[in-house]
């Protein structure tokens, strides 16, 4: 959310930025009911009034998410890439993002909707298999493995969940106790620093952005602190939170502390 | 609600808020969680639900302690199908007590234990604060996986206090509209409770205290309205509180849906509240009106043991299923420091 409380209209219908045409529409039906006038969920909170002001903002925000024209020049302008799916990518053979989707599906022990066996990138890609992977996190698994296993096979996929896989780029990495510190303490969260998680990390800069969907010109303005070339603060938020979920940090402390930065930044003369 | 719960839910209280309950886990102790579930009405299905959750992990393999802490209306027994158990909450804290482990009655599942409510003792259904934190300083000690709280109607201190001190809050409801209506005052209490909590607000605090009036001047309806009001005029104390809310983990469970519309109220409830509170509410799912489940209670069987074949069964699986696998994904990022 921006500073001036204004939501995006992927925030309006709560899905995120590279929700396909499918999830959009479901999303505003649901939106919507929520905010009907016979609706259980909304009355004992909001006023006829306010109810009436929200609907015309989920209004507003499908009738532009939902048209692919519309939707494209909203995402340019406020600096998300366009929103073509990771089916889409893989089918035009964007293997990088269909390579960390998989990794990404394996990673949560579940297949996912989409069918990579077919993909003849898939033995020359060179991070670790997604059997080892998998065995990996096992590994890390608490003490009581057993049920917890166990207990975690018992989830099918999500009964209806909004909203699409949240993508994270695992790798090994040599360990580095100061930066790990650092990482923790959470301070001084700026674009910088967190291209030092990044590179720390040793994810590249086109792995993050096709993950992020963002364009080129938003990301190198994010890691090299040019703030004035950042959109809205309501969506550099949203990248910084995809950034740090890509990175598996904790992306609700990275993000408030980035955007205190970014204020910070914003609100000083001469800015 | 009754009038008593209604009046302690209030801000200006006859107790005062204190330190918050802290129940995070000594460094080094083994893996460990504490479920609360609760629900603003009774009647809502929260003590059935409660015991087939536990049953669900006990079945895995997990070690699992059932806790009545419906204080005053305990009835988890009975739900299992046991006779009033010999030792209850009550004895809590009695001299010759040493360790909560006294109270647990084993019960026809292996590995599920319980701790009986108290019957009849207004004093444990009035904690102070200082006892509260040694019951739940005692159920950590408790030898098991998973502890489950069954937590009264309401939104009393108590119910309030164990739900928030939790790893895992779970509501339910039914798609009606006063059992909607409770869950919300429910989930405003909480984060209210939450709020004066936080030691940190130092100056801040008279400007909240100035919100908690619907008509204030600044034109801050919502709990959200608070939260971004807070971040631009006090910016390092914004941040915490949006933290501590960002942590704030509440699932929902609509339970007794029989309409499509029914189950479709859960999503509804999700986006209220992250417009109108600003966090994101984990909607389980829900779980449809089922006769089974009415001739389970009355012939005092739990439903997952007596109707294993009830539809009901897999659905809630699922739930326990996602939770303890985001859990375990939580737990992760902790022990990596994230």
């Amino acid at each position: 959310m921006g500073k001036d409380g204004k939501q995006s209209y992927y925030e309006v219908l709560d899905v995120s930025f590279n929700a396909n045409s499918e999830i959009i529409r479901t999303a505003y039906i649901r939106a919507k009911n929520a905010y009907n006038r016979d609706s259980l969920a909304a009355y004992s909170l909001f006023d006829k009034e306010e109810s009436k002001r929200i609907l015309n903002e989920i209004e507003e925000a499908y009738s532009v998410l939902s048209d692919s024209d519309k939707r494209r020049k909203y995402d340019e302008s406020h600096g998300i890439l366009s929103s073509e799916s990771v089916y889409e990518s893989y089918h035009r053979g964007n293997h990088a993002v269909a390579a960390f989707a998989r990794e990404a599906m394996s990673m949560e022990g579940d297949s996912g909707s989409f069918s990579f066996e077919d993909d003849p990138f898939r033995r020359s890609h060179s991070s670790p298999p997604p059997a080892a992977a998998a065995s990996a996190a096992v590994k890390e698994a608490p003490k009581a493995e057993s049920h917890v296993d166990r207990l975690k096979a018992l989830q099918n996929m999500d009964q209806g969940q909004l909203g699409s896989r949240n993508y994270q780029i695992s790798r090994t990495h040599e360990t580095n106790p100061d930066m790990e510190e650092r990482i923790k303490k959470c301070e001084n969260v700026t674009g910088a620093f967190l291209r030092t998680i990044r590179e720390y990390k040793k994810v590249s800069s086109d792995e993050i952005m096709n993950i992020l969907k963002i364009s080129k010109n938003y990301f190198t303005a994010l890691e090299e602190d040019d703030i004035s070339r950042l959109p809205a603060n309501v969506f550099v938020r949203g990248f910084v939170i995809q950034y740090a979920k890509a990175l598996k940090l904790d992306h609700e402390k990275i993000a408030n502390a980035y955007m205190d930065y970014l204020r910070t930044k914003r609100t000083a003369p001469g800015a | 609600m009754n009038k008593i719960a209604e009046r302690e839910a209030l801000p200006e209280g006859a107790e005062s808020a204190g330190a918050p309950l802290t129940s995070a886990p000594a460094p080094g102790t083994p893996y460990k969680q504490i479920w609360a579930i609760g629900g603003g009405k009774g009647g809502v299905g929260k003590t059935l639900i409660t015991a087939n959750f536990a049953i669900t992990l006990a079945k895995a393999g997990a070690s699992v302690t059932l806790v009545d802490l419906d204080l005053g209306g305990a009835n988890l027994h009975t739900c299992l199908g046991l006779e009033q158990t010999e030792r209850t909450l009550t004895d809590l804290f009695s001299p010759d007590v040493k360790n909560l482990s006294e109270l647990c009655s084993p019960t026809n599942v292996p590995n599920l234990s319980l701790i009986s409510g108290a019957q009849d003792s207004l004093n444990v259904a009035n904690l102070p604060h200082a006892q509260k934190q040694k019951l739940l300083n005692k159920l950590r000690q408790l030898p098991s996986d998973y502890i489950i709280l069954d937590l009264g109607a309401g939104t009393s201190y108590n119910t309030l206090d164990f739900f928030l001190a939790a790893d895992v809050g779970i509501l339910v409801v039914l798609p009606e509209p006063t059992s909607i209506e409770n869950a919300y005052r429910f989930i405003k209490s909480a984060f209210y409770r939450k709020l004066k909590n936080i030691e940190y607000l130092y100056d801040a605090r008279s400007f909240v205290d100035s919100t908690m009036n619907r008509k204030n001047e600044l034109g801050i309806r919502t709990p959200a309205d608070l939260l971004r009001a807070l971040e631009e005029q006090y910016p390092e104390v914004g941040t915490k509180v949006r933290n501590a809310i960002g942590r704030f983990d509440i699932k929902l469970v609509v339970n007794q849906s029989r309409t499509e519309t029914d189950s479709e109220v859960g999503f509804g409830v999700r986006n209220v509240c992250k417009k109108y509170f600003g966090f994101n509410l984990d909607y389980l799912g829900h779980l449809e009106y089922d006769s089974a489940v009415w001739q389970s209670v009355r012939r005092k069987r739990p439903l997952a043991i007596e109707f294993p074949s009830s539809p009901l069964v897999p659905n809630i699986q699922r739930m326990v299923g996602h939770i303890v696998a985001e859990q375990a994904e939580k737990l992760k990022r902790t022990e990596l420091g994230l």
